[in-house]
């Protein structure tokens, strides 16, 4: 199977997913990604990345219940796959792999 | 975050926004995005955030469909006639007749389109494509002192020709991932 590589918003919206666990729609998606980057995320970005990423089958969604603060509309709650939590794996390996013994990114704050 | 208490819950967002998204298709398309934009604009967002959301939801798509989509063409349009305007209202008299100009466009619009259709050519015919349209509207608007109806017209005439173009492609498309 080919591997479907993670972009970096990708990867925090799957990090989000992962955290938010059986609360995984937009609105805290979106948060979540807020409160830790100190950056808005935009829904229709978040929805994009959630699409692209359901596309290589990295995440799966489920209709939810309707309310009325929605104005009638169902929350779409999603959930990482089992391939979707290996990829996030793999990404943090290389990444940490990366990171290793390079002096410019130790200690300090420059 | 403002607004509190009972009427946050009853908050409507900017009628205008709705009417954008829901003319767009993205209400029809995407149902629980619309829902989440509403349950947060409720919990005290801003009517600036609102917009700020309705235009990314708008470039997203763009960037993500191309522009022979729904949003993308009006997107087109709107862009077109506010040049148009523009230099209708500044311009100079014309070179060259203006059916002549709208066949040229045509042909060249059509070849850039047939270029994003092969993938690994999509980026040099998003290049093409983006660089003809400011350049060349630039210049036949500059040179044109046609009634501005009739550049609005032609414009229409362009975008409508673009979505007919997108949605075949998208059958065609959807049609062979079918089969």
């Amino acid at each position: 199977m080919s591997r479907a590589y993670l972009g970096e918003f990708e990867l925090m919206v799957m990090l989000a997913v992962i955290r938010l666990d059986e609360n995984a729609y937009g609105v805290p998606i979106s948060r979540e990604i807020e409160k830790h980057t100190g950056r808005e995320a935009a829904l229709g970005s978040v929805y994009a990345a959630l699409e692209r990423l359901q596309e290589k089958k990295l995440v799966k969604s489920r209709l939810g219940e309707r309310t009325p603060e929605r104005g009638g509309r169902a929350k779409r709650y999603f959930r990482v796959t089992p391939q979707g939590l290996r990829e996030v794996r793999e990404a943090q390996h290389a990444l940490t792999a990366l990171w290793r013994g390079l002096p410019q990114l130790e200690g300090g704050t420059a | 975050m403002s607004a509190s208490g009972n009427n946050a819950g009853r908050r409507r967002p900017p009628k205008l926004a709705i009417w954008v998204l829901k003319s767009l298709g993205f209400i029809r398309r995407n149902p629980a995005l619309i829902g989440d934009l509403l349950e947060e604009f409720r919990s005290g967002r801003s009517k600036a955030w609102y917009w700020r959301q309705t235009a990314n939801l708008i470039f997203t798509w763009i960037r993500r469909n191309g522009i022979h989509g729904l949003p993308g063409v009006a997107m087109v349009f709107v862009l077109l006639a506010g040049i148009d305007f523009m230099f209708w209202r500044f311009g100079r008299p014309a070179p060259i007749p203006q059916w002549t100009a709208l066949i040229l466009e045509t042909v060249l619009l059509a070849v850039f389109f047939w270029i994003r259709t092969w993938r690994e050519r999509r980026r040099l015919g998003g290049v093409l494509q983006f660089a003809f349209f400011v350049l060349w509207w630039a210049y036949v608007a500059w040179t044109n002192r046609d009634p501005l109806w009739e550049w609005l017209g032609q414009d229409l005439l362009i975008a409508t020709g673009i979505w007919v173009w997108g949605m075949v492609y998208e059958m065609k498309k959807s049609r062979a991932r079918r089969s």
